[in-house]
């Protein structure tokens, strides 16, 4: 992270609340106080059981949701609605099924009137997740892996300064899950973009990110943030990452205790 | 069953339609229709066939088709000895199969323009409902003050058969024309509405949560996605539109219209001429089939990133 002023994609969560009240005497708190700065160029996860809050916590950053109380910024610009800068990748993949691989990778450009016969970006982000000679494709021939690849385009394809994803990869099998998480790593190491990441696994969040966001719900809150210092790439069964899988669950109370480590041997 | 049986039937089933032809004496004089008829499908036949042989596909689909082709023979000769052989279904309200194709010979040139007159009218007719049906349904589905104001009238209007307008029609519209043209409009209008509406209802949010934070406006989120999304239940919409079209034409044709095939069967049959009545009915059967197929085939085209569930 260089101080250079080109660099951006600063996420700021300030004090933000969410109340959902389907009446005013049945209001669900989703998040409380929550507070929390994604630096530029960072890949967050959260991590947390259902009812967290985590998801939550992503639709307000994507704009798709407006918060009760506090703040939210990118680069210090608050953030009112959905914007390309934010793009966004659900567990389903989403494609717009009347649209080929080409339409929707290109929906982003189209959307915006950027769209250029003539250039070949859409190509070059098709090439990148690997799927050329599938332009003509729609997405029901696709499998599950190759949709949410094309997803993952679809976002890249708008050059966003921060990609939200919502347990991309939580319905693909664990094969396609594993290349899926380091087709994703080259890539956001290569476009240096913020990522914001809700997971509920927790192998996958400590695989993949600089820092770790454990929530708990009934209200909704951080409960720690613990930062992965291990370099990239990393293996996923040395002993580090399963010291910090056991914090994890300690701190989700799913563990019995931390010196008892070859339980989870 | 072997292939060659299987070929050879639709020649089989010409045989005994001859046999019974030349052999068992004709009660009405014989115009020498049918023979030609017969030769002129039997050469189609055999054109079809041997044109099959270049694909295996093409030649199993021939295959498929032959038993209903020998079913069909037996049918019409069966048809032929009931009424004209040996007079077991009275005439005039049954007429041999040779008598109704001579009205296709004879009468050719007001059937023609019958024909024209009524597809003027049906496609006027349900080009403007369906545009209509579009564009309320478009606006139904989008905006829900429009749907809170517009839908019961819809709901009102739309089970009522458009038929029983006719007699409100005839007097306040000037031209019977115009009246008929509205009706089927009408009548076309409320599916239209309706499977526009609920298509473009039934569209996932998710899509809409995608297009948006990929940047897209509301115009492109009606008719980039909300308008295709919608599109399998506005084909659905058609279809069913085609289908009371073709009903409220005949009936307004039926009943005040003084042009078209409505009109030419109930002048037939004003004049007993069920041979006529029969011609027309088989005009009606070959157009409609016709219209139906057209826009499946239109569908097939629009909608191939769909895996298609109803065939025709």
């Amino acid at each position: 992270m260089t101080g250079d002023a080109n660099v951006s994609g600063k996420i700021s969560i300030r004090n933000v609340s969410k109340i959902f009240n389907e009446n005013k005497d049945n209001e669900v708190v989703a998040l409380k106080n929550v507070h929390l700065d994604i630096e530029p160029g960072e890949l967050v996860s959260l991590v947390g059981p259902s009812g967290c809050g985590k998801s939550t916590l992503l639709r307000l950053v994507a704009g798709l949701e407006t918060a009760t109380d506090g703040e939210l910024l990118l680069d210090e610009t608050p953030i009112q609605g959905p914007h390309y800068d934010r793009g966004l990748v659900f567990q389903d993949p989403s494609l717009f099924p009347w649209l080929t691989v080409y339409g929707n990778v290109a929906s982003g450009l189209k959307a915006r009137k950027l769209y250029d016969k003539k250039s070949n970006t859409v190509e070059e982000y098709i090439k990148m997740i690997g799927l050329e000679g599938f332009e003509k494709s729609y997405p029901h021939q696709l499998s599950g892996g190759m949709a949410q690849r094309v997803s993952l385009a679809r976002s890249f394809a708008n050059q966003p300064k921060v990609l939200l994803l919502d347990e991309p990869f939580g319905a693909l099998d664990a094969f396609t899950r594993m290349n899926m998480q380091d087709e994703l790593l080259k890539i956001w190491t290569e476009r240096e973009i913020t990522a914001l990441l809700v997971t509920h696994d927790i192998d996958e969040a400590i695989y993949l990110s600089d820092r770790i966001v454990i929530m708990t719900p009934r209200p909704g809150k951080i409960e720690e943030i613990i930062e992965v210092k291990t370099s990239r790439p990393r293996a996923r069964n040395n002993e580090d990452f399963l010291h910090l899988r056991v914090r994890i669950l300690e701190t989700l109370n799913f563990a019995k205790r931390a010196d008892d480590l070859s339980y989870y041997l | 069953m072997k292939k060659g049986v299987r070929i050879a039937f639709p020649y089989l089933g010409a045989a005994i339609i001859f046999i019974n032809y030349y052999t068992i004496p004709s009660l009405a004089e014989s115009r020498s229709i049918y023979p030609i008829i017969l030769t002129a499908l039997l050469i189609v036949y055999t054109v079809v066939w041997i044109a099959s042989f270049r694909s295996p596909k093409k030649i199993q689909k021939v295959l498929n088709l032959t038993p209903k082709l020998f079913v069909g023979a037996l049918a019409l000769t069966a048809w032929d000895i009931l009424t004209v052989r040996m007079g077991v279904l009275p005439l005039p309200f049954f007429q041999s199969f040779e008598r109704i194709m001579s009205v296709f010979v004879d009468d050719w040139h007001l059937l023609l323009k019958s024909l024209l007159h009524s597809l003027r009218l049906l496609f006027t007719g349900y080009l403007i409902g369906m545009a209509t049906g579009l564009v309320t349904g478009v606006f139904i589905g989008w905006y829900p003050k429009v749907n809170y104001w517009i839908m019961p009238i819809v709901k009102a209007i739309g089970p009522i058969p458009a038929t029983v307008w006719i007699p409100l029609i005839i007097v306040i519209m000037p031209t019977m024309f115009g009246g008929s043209v509205f009706l089927i409009a009408l009548a076309v209008w409320f599916p239209a509405t309706l499977m526009t509406a609920t298509g473009i209802l039934s569209t996932p949010n998710t899509y809409f949560e995608v297009a948006r934070t990929l940047g897209a406006d509301s115009r492109y989120l009606i008719f980039r996605v909300a308008i295709p999304s919608a599109l399998p239940s506005i084909f659905m919409g058609m279809f069913i539109g085609m289908g009371v079209s073709c009903v409220t034409l005949i009936s307004a044709e039926m009943l005040g219209v003084k042009a078209g095939l409505g009109w030419y069967i109930t002048k037939a049959s004003g004049w007993t001429e069920y041979h006529k009545v029969y011609a027309s009915i088989i005009i009606i059967l070959i157009t409609f089939t016709t219209i139906i197929t057209l826009i499946f085939k239109i569908r097939d085209k629009v909608l191939v990133w769909q895996k298609n569930e109803i065939k025709w």
